[in-house]
C-alpha cells in the first residue's frame, strides 16, 4: 500500500501530498519541537563558518561568525565573493555594508520575535498547508545531521528540508524547492566550527563608516501609529495571514509608506506601499533577488511592491487583490 | 567613550562638555564614532525629517578646514546645554545636524547650509540614489519578518546583498 501512496505526488508533480502518508511522517508536536531546536541553537551557540549560498545559477560564499553571551547576540557576515558585502547585526540592529558603493544600511527589528514567534497560532495552519517528515540523516561540513522535510500541499509555497546537526540543532544546511522540485536557493555549510574559540572580537565590523565617503540609509518604522493604513489585502492566498502593519519612512523624506507582512508560518510575504512621487524611478512587473520574487504594480498615484519568498504566482496574486477600502 | 556618552545624555557639567567638545575635535575616531552611533542607533529612530547627508557634508567642509577648527570654538555654554538637552530627548539625528550646524557656525560660511536645501541639492541627492534604492531597502525590511532569519539569523540576509541590484525577469 505504501508504493502507490508515495507514486501520487510524483505523479502529479506538484507535491499535492494531501492525505496521503509518506514515510515517518511527524506529530505537529515533534515538528514544532525540532524547529524550535533549530532556532534556539541558531540564537545561543557560539559559531564560525563558511557556507555556501545557491539560487538559480549563480553560488556566493560567505563566512559567518556567531557571538553570544548575557549581553545579547553578535553577528557577522562577510561575502568572500563578489562585491564586497558585510553584515552585522547587534542585538536587533542589523547593518548592511556595501563596500564597492560605501553605503550602509541600518534596520532594526521591530520587536525580538524569537522563532517560533511566527508559529504558535499558526502551528495548525503548518501542517494543513504543509506536511512534515523526518528526512534521512546526512553528513554535513563533517557534521551529522538530521534532515526535516516540509512539503507544501498546494503551489502557493515552496517546500523546505532542513538538516540540523545532529547534537545542537544547529541547521547545517536549508533548501528551497518549487513545486517542480528544482532547488530556489540552497544554504550550507562547508565548514564550521561549533563553541570554543569564538570571540567578540570576531563579530565587530572590519573598517568604520567615515564621512562623506559614506552614505548612511535607514527605512525606519514606527510601531506608535500601527493602526489600519487602509489598505487591505482581499484575495491572500490560503494559510497566510497578516501578521504586522507597520507606517515606515525613509531618511529624508517624510513621506511614510505603508508595510503589511504575511505570512504562513514558513514563509512571509511583505507589501510596500508608497505614493508615486516618492519615487525616483518605477520598474513594473516581476522581477527577483535570490529567491526571493519581487512584483511592482501602479495602483492610481500609489506604487505597490510585493515581495518573499514564495512562487511567483503567490507575490502577484497578493499584489493584485491590494485595494484601498479608506480609513 | 563613556564621558561623550553621557555629554550626548545631556549628563555633563559645561565645562566637562566643553573638554569632550574638544576630545571629539582632536579624535577623528571619536568623532566617527559618535556621528555612526548618532546615525545608526536608537536615537535616529524614527526621525526621518533631516535631509539626508547634511551631516557628511557638513563633516567633509570640517575635513576640508582643519585650520579653520583647530581653535577652541567659543561656544556659548548654553548650546551645549541645549544640544545636550535636544540628545537626551531621544531625537539624535536631529541633534546631530543642529550640533554640528551650533558647533560651525563661527566658521561654516552660511551659503553651505543654504544650498544644501536647495532643490538643486536635493535632485543630485536623489541622482546618486541606486535605481532599486527602494527595493533594496524594501529587501531589508523585509528579511526580519522571514522565518528563515529566525532560523539561521543573519545567514539569511544573504539574499538581499548578493549580486548587484535586483535582476528585471
Amino acid at each position: 500500500m505504501a508504493r502507490p501512496a508515495l507514486l501520487f505526488p510524483a505523479l502529479f508533480g506538484l507535491g499535492f501530498g494531501a492525505g496521503v502518508a509518506l514515510a515517518d511522517p511527524l506529530q505537529e508536536s515533534e515538528a514544532l519541537a525540532m524547529l524550535q531546536k533549530i532556532a534556539d541553537a541558531a540564537r545561543q551557540l557560539n559559531y564560525a563558518g563558511t557556507f555556501v549560498y545557491q539560487h538559480g545559477d549563480q553560488v556566493q560564499t560567505s563566512r559567518i561568525v556567531h557571538f553570544a553571551d548575557a549581553s545579547g547576540e553578535y553577528e557577522k557576515l562577510e561575502t568572500l565573493d563578489g562585491p564586497r558585502r558585510e553584515i552585522i547585526r547587534n542585538n536587533d540592529e542589523v547593518m548592511c555594508y556595501y563596500l564597492d558603493a560605501k553605503i550602509m544600511r541600518s534596520e532594526k527589528r521591530v520587536a525580538r520575535r524569537s522563532f517560533p514567534a511566527l508559529l504558535p497560532d499558526q502551528l495548525s495552519a503548518l501542517t494543513t498547508y504543509y506536511q512534515i517528515r523526518k528526512g534521512d540523516s546526512e553528513r554535513i561540513a563533517g557534521f551529522d545531521s538530521q534532515a526535516l522535510v516540509l512539503e507544501p500541499r498546494d503551489g502557493m509555497r515552496y517546500g523546505h528540508k532542513f538538516w540540523a546537526e545532529a547534537n545542537s540543532g544547529l541547521l547545517l544546511k536549508a533548501r528551497m524547492v518549487n513545486e517542480r522540485h528544482n532547488v530556489v536557493e540552497q544554504f550550507s555549510f562547508t565548514q564550521l566550527a561549533i563553541g570554543s574559540g569564538i570571540s567578540r572580537e570576531m563579530v565587530k565590523p572590519s573598517f568604520s563608516v567615515s564621512f562623506p565617503e559614506w552614505r548612511v540609509d535607514r527605512f525606519a518604522h514606527n510601531l506608535t501609529s500601527n493602526v489600519e493604513s487602509g489598505w487591505a489585502v482581499k484575495n491572500f492566498p490560503a494559510g497566510f495571514r497578516k501578521i504586522m502593519e507597520m507606517r515606515r519612512s525613509k531618511l529624508g523624506n517624510s513621506i511614510p509608506v505603508t508595510h503589511m507582512v504575511y505570512s504562513d508560518g514558513l514563509a512571509a510575504v511583505s507589501v510596500f506601499i508608497e505614493p508615486m512621487a516618492n519615487r525616483s524611478r518605477i520598474n513594473e512587473g516581476l522581477s527577483h533577488q535570490g529567491a526571493i520574487n519581487i512584483y511592482t504594480r501602479t495602483i492610481n498615484d500609489q506604487v505597490v511592491t510585493v515581495l518573499g519568498e514564495a512562487p511567483a504566482t503567490t507575490v502577484m496574486q497578493i499584489a493584485n487583490s491590494v485595494s484601498f477600502h479608506g480609513k | 567613550m563613556e564621558r561623550i556618552s553621557a555629554f550626548m545624555d545631556g549628563e555633563l557639567e559645561d565645562h566637562d562638555a566643553a573638554a569632550q567638545v574638544r576630545r571629539l575635535k582632536e579624535d577623528p575616531e571619536l568623532r566617527a564614532a559618535w556621528e555612526t552611533y548618532h546615525l545608526v542607533g536608537d536615537a535616529l529612530r524614527g526621525e526621518a525629517g533631516y535631509p539626508s547627508g547634511l551631516a557628511a557634508r557638513i563633516s567633509a567642509k570640517l575635513a576640508a578646514e582643519p585650520t579653520v577648527l583647530a581653535p577652541i570654538p567659543r561656544m556659548p555654554s548654553r548650546n551645549v546645554r541645549r544640544v545636550a538637552l535636544s540628545a537626551a530627548a531621544s531625537i539624535g539625528g536631529v541633534a546631530l545636524v543642529a550640533w554640528l550646524a551650533l558647533f560651525d557656525n563661527p566658521f561654516l560660511p552660511q551659503q553651505n547650509l543654504v544650498v544644501n536645501q536647495a532643490p538643486v541639492g536635493a535632485q543630485t541627492q536623489m541622482a546618486a540614489t541606486p535605481a532599486n534604492g527602494s527595493v533594496n531597502d524594501y529587501l531589508l525590511a523585509h528579511q526580519q519578518f522571514s522565518p528563515s532569519t529566525a532560523m539561521q539569523g543573519v545567514a539569511s540576509y544573504v539574499r538581499t546583498v548578493s549580486g548587484q541590484n535586483p535582476e528585471q525577469r
